[in-house]
């Protein structure tokens, strides 16, 4: 089939008064690693609810992998491996049983148990209830049961809350590799910018129920606003030369930090200050931290 | 809808729903068997077998759906994987009918249980004291048909306990409405109204009227499979999360 792995078109859902998503065109291309983000609150487990097909929408189109959601919803879906807010497993089976339960569901080989044991690590551990697993090894039997029948897209809402750091590292590369290692696109959600931006090659930011940027990491570091470190030898008298035309800028250590700036910007500064006599020893474009940029995006404070 | 099936043939390993079957079975041959030693059994076999089946269809069986739906509900909720299955793509009505089947199976296979549990406390009682042996023959034939005939009246409770289960993740809702329908159904025996309630169709089988009966069965089977249809279609429209 054709057509990239997600395609929403004007996505509502409405809960009373409250607007949960809000006129939402999602696209994720095949092979993308695509970082939903956004605050508490934003949307995206609503918005996953309804790709998966476990909620109403009010308005707007879902397409997976070029399947119309609604009119087929079986095929759509037969290739879609998912986790949904919490790894949810039953604590009186053990781990190999809950895999066969989801393959006999889905007509899935029982060959299939193995391998994704095997990739989540978790082979030795397959015959102790679930019940008795920690909370990183139920997230990776989450894993391994959406990684069951090799699917074509997974969605993974959060896969990574609640857990230590290195179980937080072993679950993103499990993510970051499996583009390459089994072909698979994923929609990853995640509340922090810093948790995906070492595996996602695109990102989708959510506030509110609206999409308000989708596109590569780059480009949402190329659109958001640079900051400017000069070095100079009297930062007192730079900023007072500057103080009409740059009323942002900030003493700092032995020079000035002026937020807002793009590199039209830093020449016309470079040169304002040299007429004023003001010997500069350095000028450096800083991009934004990534968290800021999102922090910026969501009107959040940090 | 095999594969459906045997996932939830899987999930009930090692759950509570296989315990809540036995009980019914375990109290019966305890029961029977301590009225049979203690003189107070109605002395022959073919009134003591039926008393049996009198205390599975007013109490034992409505407390038995009562308990079984809502655990094998309880084993979805729980564990909040309605998420999970429903978004595996497989059509729902396919789980809620495997659902249903389920139920309705192990009722069948729990009235069994109560059958085979009649006919031994009848002869262990006759063995530990046989001066309280019960005379006469065994009426084997008789109580697996009344039994047979529950088990379809039955269908009915069973549909209706198990959709509010389903719907509601609440494990308290489901059986505080079982607890009031089994007793509401004692004081409705004998009204006009028993004749439609479903916790009553399964005690109406032994009804003295041969119609009377006969409408229980026919309200209690195909009410029963109606309410699938409809908990079915109920289920499968409203949104899961
Ligand atoms: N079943 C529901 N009933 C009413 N409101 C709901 C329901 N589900 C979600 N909402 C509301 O919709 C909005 C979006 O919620 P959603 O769970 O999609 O956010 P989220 O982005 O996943 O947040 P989080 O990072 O906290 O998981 C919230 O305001 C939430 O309160
Ligand atoms: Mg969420």
């Amino acid at each position: 089939m054709t057509g990239p792995a997600i395609e929403t078109r004007n996505l509502s859902r409405h809960y009373g008064d409250l607007t949960a998503v809000d006129d939402l065109s999602l696209r994720v291309e095949r092979g993308q690693i695509f970082g939903f983000l956004g605050p508490n609150g934003a949307g995206k487990t609503t918005t996953i609810r309804m790709l998966l097909g476990l909620i109403r929408r009010d308005a707007g189109s879902i397409r997976i992998a070029g399947h119309d959601l609604s009119s087929n919803r079986r095929v759509a879906l037969a290739r879609v491996g998912s986790i949904v807010e919490t790894p949810a497993l039953y604590l009186n089976l053990t781990g190999r049983q809950n895999l066969a339960v989801t393959c006999h569901m889905r007509g899935i080989g029982k060959g299939e148990i193995d391998r994704v044991l095997d990739i989540v690590d978790l082979a030795k551990e397959a015959g102790r209830k679930a019940g008795e697993y920690s909370l990183g090894m139920r997230q990776r039997l989450g894993i391994a049961r959406a990684l069951l029948g090799e699917p074509e897209l997974l969605v993974l809402d959060e896969p990574t809350n609640g857990l230590d750091p290195a179980g937080i590292r072993e679950i993103r590369q499990l993510i970051a590799d499996a583009p390459a290692r089994f072909g698979t696109t994923i929609l990853v959600s995640s509340h922090m910018l810093s948790e995906v931006e070492q595996m996602a090659s695109h990102v989708g930011v959510m506030n509110q129920g609206r999409l308000l940027f989708q596109g590569t990491l780059s480009d949402l570091i190329r659109t958001a606003p640079h900051r400017l470190e000069v070095r100079l030898d009297d930062p007192a008298r730079a900023r007072t030369a500057l103080a009409d035309n740059w009323p942002d800028a900030e003493i700092s250590g032995a020079g000035l930090v002026l937020p807002g700036v793009n590199e039209a910007d830093a020449a016309a500064i470079n040169r304002q200050l040299v007429e004023a006599g003001i010997a500069v020893t350095g000028l450096t474009i800083k991009p934004p931290a990534l968290e800021d940029i999102f922090l910026s995006l969501t009107g959040e404070t940090a | 809808m095999i594969g459906v099936i045997i996932a939830d043939l899987i999930k009930l390993r090692g759950s509570l729903v296989l315990l809540v079957m036995a009980v019914p079975p375990v109290m019966m041959t305890v029961l029977g068997v301590l009225v049979i030693i203690s003189g107070n059994s109605a002395g022959d076999w073919p009134r003591t077998a039926l008393s049996g089946t009198a205390i599975w269809a007013y109490f034992l069986l409505p407390m038995t759906a009562t308990g079984l739906t809502a655990l094998l509900a309880q084993l979805e909720h729980s564990t909040g994987v309605w998420s999970h299955i429903l978004a595996t793509g497989t059509p729902r009505w396919q789980i809620f009918l495997s659902k249903g089947l389920i139920a309705f199976a192990l009722m069948g296979a729990t009235s069994l249980l109560v059958g085979l549990a009649i006919f031994a406390s009848g002869h262990v009682g006759g063995i530990l004291v046989s001066t309280e042996a019960l005379e006469g023959v065994p009426p084997y034939g008789q109580v697996v048909a009344i039994l047979a005939k529950m088990w379809v009246a039955s269908l009915l409770v069973t549909a209706f306990q198990l959709a509010i289960a389903l719907r509601f993740s609440s494990f308290a809702l489901p059986v505080s409405v079982g607890i009031g329908g089994t007793f509401v159904a004692v004081a409705a025996t004998s009204s006009q109204w028993g004749l439609v309630f479903p916790w009553l169709m399964p005690v109406n089988v032994l009804a003295s009227e041969p119609e009377r009966a006969l409408l229980a069965i026919a309200i209690g089977g195909i009410g029963g499979l109606a309410a699938l249809a409809a908990m079915i279609v109920w289920l499968s429209r409203r949104d899961w999360d």
